[in-house]
């Protein structure tokens, strides 16, 4: 997974390097601007939706710190199951909307848009099972680790 | 206010406090607004990666945020510390003025002001703190003050979503940056001199003229390239995307072929790194484009503008509103955030009253910088407490005497426009 997302990174640089060589050369690559796009989306999804810890996300805790840690696991599980909620409610309409764009494409290279689009599909289904998953952890009796965990204090 | 905007306010403010993290708050505040305002929430895909697909322009966060990690593995740091402190070392306090040399330097490569913190800035933190004795509070107070500089002086992250928000020319804004950049350095290096002398800081020593040029010509090759990157905006070779894919090459280049101390094991380590920052930054983007568009179709901006405009300001009495609102927000709410939904808000009132956009960016994002080292809520103020392991009262009772000089320097730039503005005059734009 680590190994994906580096190399989705690494081809962002090596797509740019060929972009302005060839550009300097009088020969530019017409699709790379799409291209690089669409690798930079499929990347900062995935990378978002599988291997960003809670605590290197920007956060508003001014209030949430102000309580014990016996609070911070009821405030924190509230929070996580909303974002569940609502995103699991969303989610069907979402997965419609990028399955009816089969019949759209990018613009140069014809890709489908339901083939752009989908990480955007696995990256709602994902927070959905994340959040659950945090969910259950707060609820269980390892509460203590998951509020470290959340907040960056496990080392 | 509709029932829309009720439940987008709503769901976010009540998400935000109970610390979902920002990103997903919005994408759920968009969500309810769809919602609760009879609409497709389809819109969601359409709005977030329609509108991510047709900005080319992103691409430079990537790119620069590889630069700037680059930078740090490859320990150009190092090199460029030396070279500032073999300078102005010799004066009273003289690492706190090496450590803001280093920032206007690191500025010129880095677009991020918590990449500098981390990467220059522990560096800055050892040297003053555990080297030289220097309390740790003042160490990271400063740190975290001269960090601020570095979206101001291009190549700046904040500037490029700045620039997409108001459809100014990011080329403009970056060399727009320059001089107030250097007058935020300015300043705090005034504010060093008076600190320094108060609290009798040690000197340095002074070095023979020798061992001065040596640290210079060996921080020679990282210090060019600021000056190749502004060479390329100011003259047009390249566009501010490429110069961001140059400026991560070049630093590559220097890491891998020239001072080689950078292995694929690191490099890896490198890439997924930026891949997270990225991530973090993209999300945010993608979850304000969906609340931007709520905040467009309800036409919340214009009311602004009307209030505004009804209140009969000029230019000036505008932007020192602008300048007291933006410093209270940033007391309490993150610079992303305030980025991405406020500053949407005020920008057709901007037009409306007249202030140059590129002048409003300027003013603006200086003031969202200050807004990361003033308590209780400072982004950088966290980061050099996690990453210095002090505790971040001792950082927060010394970081005052460096926010009175930035917020001095915000108030010239409203005054005296041109001095934002001349330089991409000169520059033809």
């Amino acid at each position: 997974m680590e190994a994906l997302a580096a190399i989705l990174f690494a081809a962002i640089l090596l797509l740019f390097a060929a972009q302005i060589a060839m550009r300097f050369i009088g020969r530019p690559i017409l699709w790379s601007d799409e291209v690089l796009v669409l690798l930079m989306i499929w990347c900062g999804f995935l990378t978002a939706a599988l291997m960003v810890p809670e605590r290197d996300d920007v956060a508003f805790d001014l209030v949430y710190s102000l309580f014990p840690d016996g609070t911070r696991r009821w405030i924190a599980l509230a929070g996580t199951l909303a974002v569940a909620g609502i995103f699991g409610a969303a989610a069907p309409g979402i997965l419609d909307y990028i399955a009816f764009l089969r019949f759209e494409t990018t613009n140069i290279l014809l890709i489908p848009l339901t083939w752009a689009f989908s990480v955007f599909g696995f990256f709602v289904l994902v927070t959905v099972l994340r959040r659950l998953w945090s969910g259950l952890r707060l609820l269980g009796p390892g509460w203590r680790r998951e509020i470290a965990r959340i907040e960056g204090r496990d080392g | 206010m509709s029932l829309g905007l009720w439940a987008l306010v709503g769901v976010f403010v009540t998400l935000a406090v109970l610390r979902v993290p920002i990103a997903l708050a919005m994408f759920s505040a968009g969500m309810a607004y769809l919602w609760a305002s009879g609409q497709d929430i389809g819109l969601v895909v359409d709005q977030t990666m329609n509108t991510l697909q047709g900005l080319s322009i992103l691409l430079a966060v990537p790119m620069f945020i590889l630069a700037a990690n680059v930078m740090n593995a490859a320990t150009i740091s190092e090199r460029l510390w030396a070279a500032a402190e073999a300078l102005v070392g010799r004066f009273r306090g003289g690492l706190a003025h090496v450590t803001v040399l280093v920032s206007v330097v690191f500025s010129g490569m880095s677009g991020s002001a918590v990449t500098d913190a981390a990467g220059p800035g522990m560096l800055a933190l050892r040297m003053m703190r555990d080297v030289s004795k220097y309390p740790a509070g003042f160490s990271a107070a400063i740190i975290a003050a001269s960090a601020t500089i570095a979206p101001i002086i291009p190549p700046s992250i904040p500037m490029i979503l700045y620039a997409l928000l108001s459809g100014a020319s990011i080329g403009a804004l970056f060399l727009a940056g320059v001089v107030p950049g250097l007058l935020m350095a300015g300043s705090l290096m005034l504010a060093v001199v008076i600190v320094a002398r108060a609290r009798g800081l040690p000197k340095g020593e002074a070095l023979p003229l020798p061992a001065v040029l040596l640290a210079l010509r060996r921080a020679l090759l990282p210090m060019t390239l600021p000056a190749v990157l502004l060479g390329g905006l100011f003259s047009g070779v390249f566009t501010p995307t490429e110069a961001a894919a140059v400026a991560a090459l070049y630093a590559l280049l220097l890491g891998f072929a020239v001072y080689r101390n950078l292995g694929l094991v690191v490099l890896f380590a490198v890439f997924l790194e930026s891949a997270r920052q990225t991530a973090v930054v993209l999300m945010l983007i993608a979850s304000a484009f969906l609340v931007n568009y709520a905040i467009t179709v309800e036409q919340v901006a214009q009311g602004v503008a009307a209030f505004v405009a009804s209140a009969e300001l000029g230019p000036t009495a505008f932007l020192l509103g602008v300048a007291v609102l933006l410093l209270i927000l940033g007391l309490f709410l993150d610079a992303s955030v305030i980025l991405l939904v406020f500053i949407p808000l005020l920008l057709p009132a901007a037009r409306a009253v007249g202030v140059d956009l590129v002048h409003f960016g300027i003013v603006a994002l200086l003031n969202l910088m200050i807004g990361l080292i003033t308590p209780p809520y400072g982004l950088l103020l966290f980061v050099m407490a996690a990453l210095g392991r002090l505790p971040l009262i001792e950082i927060v009772r010394e970081i005052w005497i460096f926010v009175i000089p930035l917020v001095a320097v915000v108030l010239v730039l409203i005054l005296f426009p041109a001095i934002t503005l001349f330089l991409p005059r000169l520059a033809g734009w």
